[in-house]
């Protein structure tokens, strides 16, 4: 793999990057300024699993990343509206071949254990979790050179060009972000278990299988530019690891959680209904869920077939039976809230048409039998279509064998565990159609999962003109010239029906109706800075 | 008594060697690799690789198998694959939570159950003996997990007496997890407490002039009780499946909650170690009865 090599937990550990709406659904309130009696208090967050490593370049987790996000701080951020702002960087520099990054390092920012941040630790963090092939490692396979330039500031330099490398220096940061050399000395082999960083939020404790504990940190005097300079109003902040459903959905109908990570579109209904909550709303980013289709399978080589398949999905109904209307259609290989999206995909995208469907499959020679199965040569057109029961995709696939059965292809649905289903999908390839799910801010997503250079070799298409169009939407510096690739990719993805779109979510996060200051950005990221409990 | 004491041992062993050899086996048939599940982060077929051979997971199978059970036996199951930490400590961390959870069941079990057995068994009529019956039917047919969402659902929706998460200290979530045994034991009790009644030396002793009360409880309990502690023995080893779910549902930290995850995780050290532990509790409680056997009925040392 030459490159870029990875892809991100969020997306890859079955939540996803998500993007906000900009309708404001993403920020509750604005802070207003707080007197010192408003200060404190502490908020419950709860989250279906538990981190399993916090050191930042080792972790892997979605849930790693939740607390992570509190205790450290990176580069660049991504804000509430979605635009990239300064964060542990004041500014940065890229040189017009897109090769070198020069960052300079806001002054005065201290860790935990009360080490100033230099551009040295900056750059011996990176360095480790290269030498050391830790996970962060992956977001650094573009990197060629690291140098201090000063002690404040230093410089990245890459490869090849990678355009969305500021991207994704934000959306990686909390396992990029900058580690204390001493604090992982002195803790050991249990480091992992006790991060030192320089964020808002200090570690306090861990109760395995149950909580973690963080405490405001008073000497965080600075802030991203969408937040209050100085501490956090809130003091202290506990994380529950909360694995049954309906036992989540529960504890914040009771008010026992102020903020839920990871309710189902169900439970969101129930606490609408209750109408006591606020909601912080962001639209899932990148193609959850899609349908995979194995390129292997002599029948599916056959564009028709693939495109009939398309035309047979009714995208509008799915996301009423699925997702209780909370949702939309989706036409294109990418999300609306994707860098690099072409809203042209609407229009060229497969729409909801039986007739059309089964006229394609009769011009590739398939002939209606006694069952109503289109078949040829005596073989009916007859498909796996592999599935799990994680977000609501068993129901998704009785809908789509449903919608295909209308079209005259029969649909026998598999299910199996949601790791299994990834690893199939995903690496194995043992699958003829099967439900996938990718979360990606970018539209390098789609190098990274279709292309024959990419991680995802059960997805891996093997087309080169459509690995030439996706190298390019990521060396392509220039943001026109690249967005007329990004174009074009999404265009040849219609064209070849190469995999089914369905709809995009929007992901639905409960707060408690005490708490203001709250917002989310992009990556689930919830801003807590000027987060704090209404006072009566 | 040694060369029984020997056989126990030699079984054991036996048994464990087992125990570790079909889990060792199942779980690396399964599919889903552990390195793939591990690194979502998404890692190259190298990084990939790597990983697997320090994890020694590439080794031939029986050289992976001889190596594990070497280092068991000197008291080593192994790190974690996703948590980097021993196997041994991550369960010794947990385990008071599930012996805590698991020993309150018991007793709660064994006392309601045993209670309610003799009165059922001796009772024969009566609106509280349909009562108990129905309490205990019910107990026996609803699943843990259902029984523990009703429960929270009553008491910390409706009610609000406990917490949502956690239950509030042990005895809902004590109760939801000896509702099965309970059940069990009551139906037990009541079936041996009826044959035993209607044995001579019972009638024997009323005719003696002995009280009821005596009579239950001496001579009709006492010759009731071996085969009662053998299906209670049997219960207790069960009761960690009833704890994975009581504490997946009242989200508590313990060993069954562990396993699960260890299990969608396809952490194989961690596999095998709750595995080998629970085997061990299987042979601990087996013991302990077989001692109690004794206690009550010394002949059996001799047989």
């Amino acid at each position: 793999m030459k490159s870029f090599n990875l892809a991100f937990t969020f997306l890859l550990a079955g939540i996803f990057a998500i993007g906000c709406t900009g309708s404001g659904g993403n920020t509750i309130d604005a802070p207003d300024p707080l007197t010192d009696d408003r200060r404190g208090g502490t908020i419950v967050i709860s989250m279906a699993g538990e981190p399993s490593n916090l050191d930042a370049s080792y972790a892997t987790s979605l849930y790693d990343a939740f607390i992570l996000n509190r205790t450290g701080a990176w580069l660049l951020q991504r804000a509430p509206d979605g635009s990239l702002v300064p964060y542990l960087a004041e500014k940065w520099d890229v040189s017009d071949d897109g090769l070198t990054y020069t960052f300079k390092l806001r002054d005065g920012v201290i860790f935990h254990n009360g080490d100033p941040l230099t551009a040295h630790d900056y750059v011996w963090t990176l360095q480790r979790a290269i030498e050391k092939n830790a996970s962060a490692s992956f977001a650094l396979g573009v990197v060629s050179e690291l140098e201090v330039v000063g002690d404040l500031s230093f410089v990245i330099r890459l490869r090849e060009p990678f355009a969305p490398f500021l991207t994704m220096l934000a959306s990686f940061g909390p396992y990029l972000q900058p580690l204390s050399p001493r604090a992982i000395e002195e803790a050991g082999d249990n480091y992992f278990r006790r991060p030192v960083g320089v964020g808002p939020f200090k570690f306090v404790d861990w109760q395995q299988g149950k909580s973690i504990r963080l405490a405001r940190n008073e000497d965080f005097t600075w802030g991203p530019p969408f937040a209050h300079a100085g501490p956090a109003f809130i003091e202290f902040l506990e994380y529950w690891f909360i694995p049954e459903d309906s036992i989540r959905l529960a504890a914040v109908e009771k008010g026992e959680v102020h903020i839920g990570y990871e309710l189902s579109p169900k439970d969101i209904t129930v606490l609408e209904r209750n109408g006591q909550f606020d909601f912080l709303i962001v639209p899932f980013t990148g193609l959850d869920p899609f349908v995979a289709i194995n390129l292997d399978i002599p029948e599916l080589q056959d564009i028709r077939v693939r495109q009939a398949l398309n035309l047979g999905v009714d995208r509008e109904s799915l996301v009423k039976i699925v997702l209780g209307g909370r949702g939309e259609p989706q036409f294109g290989p990418i999300s609306p809230s994707v860098i690099g999206y072409w809203p042209g995909v609407e229009e060229i995208g497969y729409p909801y048409d039986v007739s059309q469907a089964r006229t394609l499959l009769e011009e590739a020679g398939y002939v209606v039998n006694p069952d109503g199965i289109y078949e040829k040569d005596g073989n009916p057109l007859k498909f796996t279509l592999l599935t799990s029961n994680i977000k609501s995709y068993d129901i998704l696939a009785a809908a789509l064998a449903d919608m295909w059965s209308a079209i005259g292809v029969q649909i026998e649905i598999e299910l199996v565990e949601s790791g299994i289903l990834r690893q199939r999908v995903r690496f194995d390839g043992t699958y003829e159609l099967g439900i996938g799910h990718i979360g990606y801010p970018d539209i390098d997503m789609l190098y990274i999962a279709f292309s024959s250079d990419g991680l995802f070799s059960g997805l891996s298409i093997r087309d080169p003109l459509l690995d030439e169009i996706l190298s390019q939407t990521r060396t392509t510096i220039e943001s026109a010239a690249r967005q007329e690739w990004a174009r074009k990719a999404q265009q040849y993805f219609i064209n070849q029906a190469y995999l089914i779109p369905l709809y995009h979510t929007q992901i639905f996060i409960p707060v408690t109706p005490a708490l203001t200051g709250v917002s989310v950005n992009l990556h689930h990221d919830i801003f807590l800075f000027d987060a704090h409990f209404r006072f009566p | 008594m040694y060369i029984k004491l020997l056989h126990r041992i030699v079984g054991a062993v036996l048994v464990w060697l087992g125990v570790t050899l079909v889990t060792f086996a199942i779980i690396r048939i399964i599919p889903g690799d552990p390195v793939r599940l591990m690194l979502d982060v998404n890692a190259s077929e190298t990084q990939i690789e790597q990983v697997r051979a320090e994890l020694g997971l590439n080794s031939p199978f029986l050289e992976q198998y001889l190596r594990y059970l070497a280092n068991a036996v000197m008291g080593d199951m192994g790190i974690s694959i996703r948590s980097r930490s021993p196997v041994l400590n991550e369960i010794v961390e947990r385990m008071p939570n599930t012996l805590a959870l698991a020993g309150v069941s018991l007793t709660l079990a064994v006392f309601i159950g045993i209670s309610a057995g003799i009165y059922t068994g001796v009772v024969r009529h009566g609106w509280f003996r349909s009562f108990l019956k129905l309490g205990m039917v019910s107990f026996h047919s609803i699943p843990t997990f259902v029984l523990a969402l009703f429960c929270i659902l009553l008491f910390g929706v409706h009610l609000g007496w406990i917490p949502v998460v956690g239950g509030g200290g042990l005895l809902f979530p004590s109760l939801c997890a000896a509702a099965i045994p309970c059940a069990t034991i009551a139906r037990f009790t009541e079936a041996k407490v009826i044959e035993v009644l209607e044995k001579d030396y019972i009638r024997t002793a009323r005719a003696k002039g002995a009280s009821e009360l005596r009579v239950i409880l001496h001579h009709a309990l006492r010759n009731a009780l071996i085969p009662i502690l053998t299906i209670t023995g049997l219960l207790a080893s069960e009761l960690m499946t009833g704890t994975a779910f009581v504490e997946m549902i009242f989200n508590r930290p313990g060993l069954g909650r562990f396993a699960i995850n260890a299990v969608a995780n396809r952490d194989f050290p961690q596999i095998q170690g709750i595995v080998l532990f629970t085997a061990t509790i299987y042979f601990i409680m087996n013991w302990v009865v077989d001692f109690i056997y004794i206690l009550l009925e010394p002949r059996l040392l001799h047989d």
